[in-house]
């Protein structure tokens, strides 16, 4: 049985009204031919900057701020100086004598908000726009899972922010459907997970920069490969398999601020580690990039990747404990082609289990603005949404370490969390007035998944509005 | 280099008063030799590298007017520093654990530093909650470890945090719950209970929560108004007042979670810091607030409680170029409560010259953090020495618990 709620619901953002019907009588079909499209999960019809704009964006402001900074530090100084003639000249450019504090303050506020706060901001409206109106929502879900499995994050500092969409436009989205290696490569060559795992100093200490400077490894980066991004955990590696994993990754940073190509993958020989490398029993004698990039591509291939992502891709769409004959089938369609992720998308699809499991995933904050925007036909306004997601913890982009957002069940419905929920819903209810019959609209949303019992409660409620609260916090709409 | 005083002493001398009378009339309720009775912890957590010498003086320093110009505490007016001993003076807006100080019942740890040794607040924060020496782990927190051990009534009440989500301190294999601030306004009674009809009928996992979440905001409500539940204040500290309250009267039920966890993030002065009069006095007014409800509404346990009130790193001893200071790294750490040995400052001090100063910038750490913890949870929740070297904070083993944090 392949419904249209569970083709919308497990492997999207829920129905718009009206949406259920494309799905009817062939829900896998329909899925399958959407993962099927080149091109699918680009997002480049909204006009973002790429990393190399980004970066001459962000270099030429730090650029400001820091002449700034040098100005005003002159400037004080000579206040400070019995020395008359800086203070003359300070007198015939400015005219008067402002305080120096205030000058400072005055001409930084005129340098206007930093590009990487505005640039964040415009990656993540572009995201709910696509969301709200997506026609191809596992595409979108799919993307979101890889972005959560390569996780980076703004949070880290204010230089990442104006990346960390670039990350998912450039090293996710044109892998999502690729091979597992293309989009490991891609994610661990990716500026922004340089930066967020410190990658971009690490040095090998007998590297010329190292033997010069005194430098060393960094081994933050290595880590997350090894225990996030691919054997997992229990995968088999040691301590000594993540330092020398590390060793293998020095050297891969990126161009600076003064370079011709800021913001782009950069290698740095003279920061690399000479010698072989030995990770997972395998010696690894190649010179410079080289070696990293063979390391990664036979990571990429081992069978504990192929354990580990099945697992979380079966967590994450299906629930905390799915059936292992799912992991099974998942693991072993990676192995079999290689690491092939639309293989292991329509694989996905295709298992019994994902059309029969129930509903037990509680939908994250996030994916609940999305899911109510789209049961509405609810316009949110960026503001709207970031008081919301910030009072729920689920900030866009911002995951609160490279592990990614929690994916338990009901991670998100915790005690008082839930509650909070009902008192949103219901001032979101109260606020897009939705017109029209409230039970009408929750059978074009969850079809015949709505229960009884819920449209009893919404027939019995006292007013429209209570209806329609009852419905989105019921939980055939609060679980998929 | 202080401005004007704008603070308002009077009244705010007054209701810190007050807050202290309640707690002086806690019972103690230990017997000597033996653990603390059933136990409370609650953990502060300052994010964002707090500058322990603008909250903890270290007047007595020869060093400490030259080093630290720009950002000393006043010495005389209304606003002067609160004398600790002939070392130490305490921030001014700490009126509220100074007078929990005076009664033994505050100790203070200068010169502290988890084993995070550079200068990142996500990682120095990771280390500090997760309590492994590196940063980079994020399954569990030291906390939530510590609690895995203890009884299993203990357990069973798990922890609490005040957060839209589980602290990495408290994440773990102990169940932990959360209660947030009210975000948004409630909805009407009547929507609540026909949505907890329609879960009871559907969903008992959803029921569940529901109805626990009713009942933890029917007992803040219910719970006797205080004399500190006044609007003094900016609205920030209004709300950390509210925060603290909720957090204390959840824990102070006798079914009630065991251990806590509060957060007060924005320590992050690297501009117009002002230990006073700036952002870093508006801060500590917020800190005071939130120490002195608790200890205003722990009352009946309040003699088994410690509150620990901990950073993931110091900052830089001079002041930077913007009136602030740049991320350092030893700090101080601060014990309240019923349960705490007090009424001191405990110190091996560095010393602010040149010379004594960690890579030529920062305090250097003379105490090790998880000492402190080590200490605390060996002696209050009477958690085995291996289990905190091995358990709690892994690799942890040549770090002695410190001896005699609390009261026996």
């Amino acid at each position: 049985m392949t419904d249209p709620v569970t083709a919308t619901r497990r492997f999207g953002y829920g129905a718009r009204p009206g949406e259920l019907d494309r799905y009817r009588g062939r829900a896998r079909q329909r899925l399958l031919e959407e993962i099927d499209r080149p091109g699918i999960a680009l997002l480049d019809d909204h006009g973002l900057p790429s990393s190399a704009e980004i970066g001459e964006t962000m270099g030429g402001y730090i650029a400001k701020v820091r002449a700034l900074k040098l100005k005003y530090k002159r400037r004080k100084k000579s206040l400070v100086d019995p020395d008359g003639e800086t203070m003359a000249d300070g007198n015939m450019a400015g005219g008067t004598t402002e305080n120096p504090d205030a000058a400072f303050r005055r001409l930084r506020k005129a340098l206007g908000r930093k590009p990487s706060r505005l640039i964040h901001e415009r990656e993540v409206e572009a995201r709910i726009e696509r969301l709200r109106t997506t026609s191809t929502a596992f595409v979108e879900r799919w993307v979101s899972f890889w972005s959560g499995h390569f996780a980076v994050s703004a949070r880290k500092n204010g230089y990442l922010r104006g990346f960390v969409g670039a990350f998912e436009r450039e090293a996710i989205r044109p892998n999502a459907f690729a091979k597992f290696e293309d989009l490991l490569v891609a994610s661990t060559s990716h500026p922004a997970m340089l930066i967020y795992l410190d990658n971009i100093r690490s040095t090998g200490p007998n590297s010329p920069k190292g033997l010069e400077r005194g430098r060393g490894l960094n081994e933050n980066l290595a880590r997350e490969v090894l225990e996030l991004h691919t054997l997992g955990v229990d995968g088999g590696y040691s301590q000594a398999d993540v330092t020398a994993l590390a060793r293998a990754l020095t050297g891969w940073s990126m161009a600076g601020r003064r370079s011709d190509t800021p913001g782009l993958f950069r290698f740095r020989p003279d920061a690399h580690e000479p010698g072989t490398v030995t990770i997972m029993g395998v010696e690894y004698p190649q010179p410079d990039m080289a070696q990293a990039r063979q390391v990664l591509g036979d990571l990429a291939r081992h069978p504990a990747t192929a354990r580990h992502l099945a697992t979380r891709i079966a967590r994450h769409f299906i629930s905390e404990n799915p059936p292992p004959a799912l992991v099974g089938r998942l693991s072993k369609s990676f192995a079999e082609t290689g690491g092939d992720l639309r293989a292991l998308a329509r694989t996905l699809i295709e298992a019994e289990e994902s059309w029969s499991e129930p509903a037990r995933k509680v939908l994250p904050p996030y994916d609940l603005v999305i899911n109510c925007a789209r049961a509405l036909g609810w316009v949110p306004r960026p503001r709207q949404v970031r008081r919301m997601l910030r009072t729920f913890g689920q900030l866009p982009m911002m995951p609160p370490s490279p592990a990614g957002w929690p994916d338990g069940d009901e991670i998100w419905a915790a005690s008082d969390a839930l509650l909070e929920r009902l008192d949103w819903t219901d001032q979101l209810v109260a606020r897009v007035r939705p017109a029209g019959d409230p039970i009408a609209r929750a059978e074009a949303v969850l079809g015949g998944r709505l229960s009884e019992t819920t449209r009893t409660a919404m027939a019995r409620a006292e007013s429209p509005r209570q209806a329609f609260v009852l419905f989105l916090m019921s939980p055939e709409f609060q679980r998929r | 280099m202080t401005t004007s005083p704008r603070f308002r002493p009077s009244r705010r001398a007054f209701l810190a008063g007050a807050g202290t009378f309640a707690a002086w009339n806690a019972i103690p309720s230990v017997a000597a030799g033996a653990p603390v009775r059933d136990p409370r912890l609650i953990v502060v957590l300052m994010l964002g590298a707090m500058d322990g010498l603008a909250l903890v003086a270290p007047v007595g320093d020869p060093q400490y007017a030259n080093a630290r110009e720009g950002l000393l505490l006043p010495d005389s007016g209304s606003e002067a520093a609160l004398p600790l001993d002939s070392m130490f003076a305490l921030n001014p807006h700490l009126a509220s654990v100074h007078a929990l100080y005076r009664k033994r019942e505050a100790l203070f740890v200068h010169a502290v530093a988890s084993p995070y040794r550079s200068r990142s607040h996500f990682d120095g924060q990771e280390v500090l909650q997760s309590g492994y020496e590196t940063p980079g782990h994020v399954r569990s927190g030291w906390l939530n470890r510590a609690l895995v051990g203890l009884t299993a009534r203990e357990v069973q009440t798990g922890g609490l945090a005040v957060a839209a989500q589980v602290p990495l301190l408290l994440r773990g294999a102990a169940p932990a719950k959360i209660w947030l601030p009210k975000g948004f306004r409630d909805t009407t009674p009547d929507t609540r209970e026909r949505l907890m009809d329609l879960y009871g009928q559907t969903d008992p996992q959803l029921s569940a929560r529901l109805a626990e979440a009713l009942r933890l905001e029917e007992e803040i409500k219910s719970g006797k108004a205080s004399m500190l539940n006044g609007r003094e204040g900016d609205r920030a500290t209004r709300e950390f007042r509210g925060l603290a309250r909720a957090a204390a009267r959840i824990m102070n039920r006798d079914a009630g979670p065991r251990v806590g966890v509060l957060t007060l993030s924005g320590w992050d002065t690297h501009a117009a810091e002002k230990p006073v009069a700036g952002r870093f006095g508006r801060q500590v007014v917020r800190l005071d607030a939130i120490l002195g409800t608790l200890a205003d509404e722990m009352a009946e346990h309040w003699s088994a409680t410690t509150v620990l009130v901990i950073t993931e790193f110091g900052r830089m001893v001079r002041m930077n170029g913007t009136h602030g200071t740049d991320h350092g790294t030893a700090t101080v750490a601060m014990l309240l409560g019923g349960a705490v040995n007090g009424g001191r400052v405990v110190s091996d001090w560095p010393g602010l010259a040149e010379k004594d100063l960690y890579e030529g910038r920062d305090l250097r750490p003379t105490t090790d953090l998880r000492a402190i913890v080590k200490g605390i949870l060996a002696e209050q929740f009477s958690v085995p020495d291996r289990a905190l070297a091995e358990k709690v904070f892994p690799g942890s083993g040549a770090v002695r618990p410190m001896a005699g944090l609390i009261r026996t």
